[in-house]
């Protein structure tokens, strides 16, 4: 008998002592060279590169022929970034100037662009082209002595794509609208940016739906469009890069900012730039968000100067909104949401607005002292008494308060007195109440462009004009959206950019809405001061897109920005990069293979791995959960952790350059948290994502 | 093992792989020598419809299944294109022309691709390739085409008649 039970048990024994073994060697988590030949290798990808080589590509093309204006080189395209632009390149035996019309539907659709000086190798920039037709381009070139002659070129487009939203024009009146197009600036990585003209025909977009998340777009002094770029920080919009561009796509400079930009970007007087942004630990190593206003050094790209808003007001106080995603023990909390940013330069000092504190506050830049807080005086009370004495009295007629806010603009003086200035912003209106007792229910709600004078001096505040309340909650929009005041007409451009409907019906929650849950619609609204409409026009979702605009800004097509020519210059790179340190971690030995990964960017630049996208745990989308990536061969493994956003999604940029050289499996490893508390009970995963990497 | 068992394994087998072959579609090049635009073909379908299904959490946290659907012109079939072109005379001036790039059928029609594929992505057929003229450089992606279902069985052949490019790719079921 016992000697049965010896041969029963010794196997067993030395079978776990194997099994032990195996496990603990960590030999069930190592790439294998079959997993590493079957694995899709990380490619490298940096966009001023790219560029540059399209460019000399395009010239190495381009040398092959003798091309005229009879018979010109056309490249639609360029830059692979605008579908509905092209370059025309081509020579004349003598200098010329040349002038491009690109013939619209009427007068008010037909851009005309005329390049500078006499030249004989021309270069034509071709913007505003038509989708899913023959467009007719108009070439005319004057020679020095004064003689002209005309050219036509037809340049057929392809078809707006399958998700672009639909646009339901109402009103259009070009004859009484501002010249330009309207920059449809988008929110959510689901959307579009393009380009309308006064017809509401879209006339240009940008294919790379990455860039540009929710943040101010600006045309610069110098021609160019100041931007977001496509490198994310934290999910949706707190993006790493800067990008001054133009209208075809090329990327002039990219500036990396540690902190993150987000919602509003500004140009300085001295061309320094203005932004919203966050402290640079955020989010792993800072507890809060969206709270800090940083200059950035347009010389050096360099972050100069943080303004810390939790040094100015209280981040413990908190108003009934909309914004809120209701996670217990959240990493980052967002108290302040800040989202427009202008400085006063006459006294120095900075304006933010706080749509969660439904505050718009004025401090001086040097001091950080606050001169004066547009807000209702609703719960600025007991141990937030200290604001009180900022408060703004407010006096006329048909006075409401903002709430909400997007947008805050200083207007030119109107009224001659040095001691007032008038506040140009869209006020949402979510809640119209501090507390959820008063609050307003979207149905009966309105959103509004409205102008405040405030007097400086008596401290008083005085709403002068406003549209947007006779639309009813038919424009009501709980969040996005811009008012601007145009410089040649007058009109207001106003954008209600983030209208939350189901089956028509207006709702308020703005969370469901950012992590992909809820589709959202927008109207862009062109008023005349006295309040005749003369642009509207509704966007609305088309199969899996969504429809917000976050912003509306009117621009010409063509800027100085369209003056240059191929392959003279790479885009430049300026500031700081962030990235990811390896961190521990305790991996199992063995694989728990739950997580499926979804990427929308996966590539190196300049040693840094950058990651964006957004996982399931056993197939299914948790609004809680983080993942890690881990880098693995025989010799070596690095973990790096990615930056959690809700429902799965993630975003990573690790720093390779301490990496050894040589060829990793990537794995991925993390876990899920049920329910909304963030320290709760965590459902781990861990397994390989399919990628290689080769560190150099 | 016994003869007759072997037998019925090689039957077995074989009536495997005939049921498994008509779905793997390959394709035959006919090379051209020296072209300015080489087009390779990696991949075709032919589908009688598309449909993807769309799973989209709603406002109360409940998930519901999207349908999308695109169906061709009644008789029709589409033809699903996975191509690879590629410029390899850089000395060339010719640019790729997408009228010159038809698919014929046995019976001497030709079919264009359509002018808006800009679908395909829906369905996963990712990345589409552009319909913009192409200039340079490797080029790549889906393109659609319809055709009568009555030709989708017969031989089909995807042909490009540009100058300096000519050639004839048989889509081979």
């Amino acid at each position: 008998m016992k000697q049965r039970i010896f041969y029963i048990i010794v196997p067993i024994i030395i079978i776990l002592a194997i099994a032990a073994s195996v496990l603990f060697s960590g030999v069930l988590v190592m790439p294998t060279k079959a997993t590493l030949a079957n694995a899709t290798p990380v490619e490298s990808y940096d966009i001023l590169e790219y560029q540059y080589q399209r460019e000399l590509n395009i010239l190495s093309d381009y040398a092959n022929g003798s091309y005229t204006p009879q018979n010109p080189y056309i490249i639609q395209d360029p830059y692979k970034a605008n579908p509905l632009s092209a370059l025309i390149l081509f020579e004349t035996a003598e200098p010329a100037q040349v002038t491009a019309t690109v013939i619209g539907k009427n007068q008010y659709a037909t851009f005309t662009y005329s390049m500078d000086g006499f030249t004989t190798h021309h270069e034509v920039a071709v913007l505003g082209l038509y989708p899913g037709q023959k467009n007719q381009v108009d070439l005319a070139i004057i020679y020095q002595n004064g003689q002209e002659k005309k050219y036509e070129q037809f340049l057929q487009t392809e078809p707006l794509p399958y998700d672009f939203p639909n646009l339901a024009v109402q009103v259009s009146k070009p004859e009484k609208m501002e010249p330009g197009v309207d920059l449809m600036i988008s929110c959510l990585d689901t959307n579009y940016t393009y380009m309308l003209d006064a017809n509401g025909d879209v006339r240009g977009y940008f294919s790379n739906k990455n860039f540009g998340h929710c943040t101010a777009m600006r045309v610069l002094k110098n021609g160019r469009l100041l931007t977001t770029g496509d490198v994310e920080k934290l999910m949706p919009y707190n993006m790493y890069t800067l990008w001054e561009m133009n209208l075809l796509g090329k990327v002039f400079v990219e500036y990396e900012i540690p902190n993150a930009v987000h919602h509003d970007i500004i140009e300085l007087d001295n061309g320094d730039f203005l932004a919203a942004s966050n402290n640079a630990n955020m989010p792993l190593g800072y507890d809060t968000r969206e709270d800090v206003v940083i200059r950035i050094d347009r010389q050096s790209g360099a972050v100069t100067q943080q303004y810390d808003l939790r040094q100015i007001l209280d981040d413990n106080r908190k108003p009934y909104n909309h914004y809120d995603p209701g996670v217990l023990n959240a990493p980052n909390r967002d108290w302040a949401h800040t989202n427009s940013v202008a400085m006063d330069e006459g006294d120095n000092s900075i304006i933010f607005s706080s749509p969660i504190q439904s505050a718009v506050v004025k401090f001086n830049a040097d001091t950080h002292e606050i001169d004066w807080m547009l807000s209702s005086p609703e719960g600025w009370d007991g141990k937030f008494s200290q604001y009180q004495k900022y408060l703004l009295t407010p006096i006329g007629e048909n006075f409401e308060w903002q709430w909400g806010q997007h947008s805050v603009k200083i207007l030119p003086d109107t009224d001659g007195d040095s001691n007032t200035i008038d506040i140009l912003l869209f006020d949402n209106g979510q809640a119209r109440s501090y507390t959820q007792a008063n609050s307003i229910n979207p149905v009966n709600n309105y959103s509004r462009a409205v102008i405040y004078r405030i007097n400086e001096l008596n401290r008083t505040v005085e709403q002068i004009w406003q549209f947007g309340k006779e639309l009813g909650s038919g424009a009501y929009a709980t969040f996005l959206g811009n008012v601007e005041k145009m410089q040649l007409t007058g009109n207001f451009n106003i954008d209600f950019g983030g209208m939350l409907r189901q089956d028509g019906v207006p709702l308020d929650d703005i969370v469901q809405s950012v992590i992909g849950r809820q589709q959202v619609q927008s109207r862009v609204v062109e008023v005349q001061q006295k309040g005749e409409v003369v642009f509207d026009v509704s966007v609305t979702p088309n199969n899996s897109s969504d429809a917000e605009t976050y912003q509306v800004r009117k621009m010409d097509l063509y800027t100085a920005a369209m003056r240059y020519l191929l392959g003279d210059s790479k885009g430049q790179r300026k500031g700081d990069v962030q990235s990811s340190e390896p961190t521990s971690y305790n991996l199992p030995n063995f694989f728990i293979p739950r997580i499926t990964l979804n990427f929308k960017q996966i590539y190196q630049q300049n040693g840094n791995l950058i990651l964006q996208g957004s996982f399931l745990y056993n197939g299914k989308s948790y609004m809680l959960g983080k993942v890690l990536f881990v880098l693995k061969n025989k010799d070596y493994q690095y973990i790096f952790a990615a930056t959690p956003g809700l429902n799965g999604n993630f975003a990573a940029r690790f720093d390779l350059n301490d990496v050894q050289p040589g060829e990793y499996a990537i794995y991925v490893a993390g876990g899920v948290v049920n329910g909304m508390d963030a320290l709760g009970k965590v459902n781990f995963g861990y397994n390989p994502t399919g990628y290689k990497i080769q560190v150099k | 093992m016994r003869k007759t068992n072997l037998i019925l394994v090689a039957c077995l087998h074989l009536f495997c792989l005939a049921v498994i072959l008509p779905g793997c579609q390959t394709h035959k090049t006919t090379p051209a020598p020296t072209l300015v635009w080489q087009i390779e073909v990696t991949k075709f379908e032919i589908m009688n419809n598309l449909s993807a299904i769309e799973s989209v959490t709603q406002y109360n946290g409940s998930k519901i299944d999207v349908a999308h659907a695109q169906s061709p012109d009644a008789g029709n079939v589409y033809l699903i294109i996975n191509v690879i072109i590629h410029k390899e005379d850089n000395q060339s001036t010719a640019s790729f022309d997408w009228q010159q790039l038809v698919v014929n059928d046995g019976s001497g029609n030709s079919y264009h691709r359509l002018a808006n594929d800009t679908f395909l992505e829906q369905y996963q057929y990712t990345p589409r390739i552009t319909g913009l003229e192409l200039r340079f450089g490797e080029n790549s992606g889906w393109m659609c085409y319809e055709i009568p279902v009555s030709v989708a069985t017969g031989k089909l052949t995807l042909v490009y008649t540009a100058e300096e490019s000519q050639q004839e790719i048989t889509l081979q079921k």
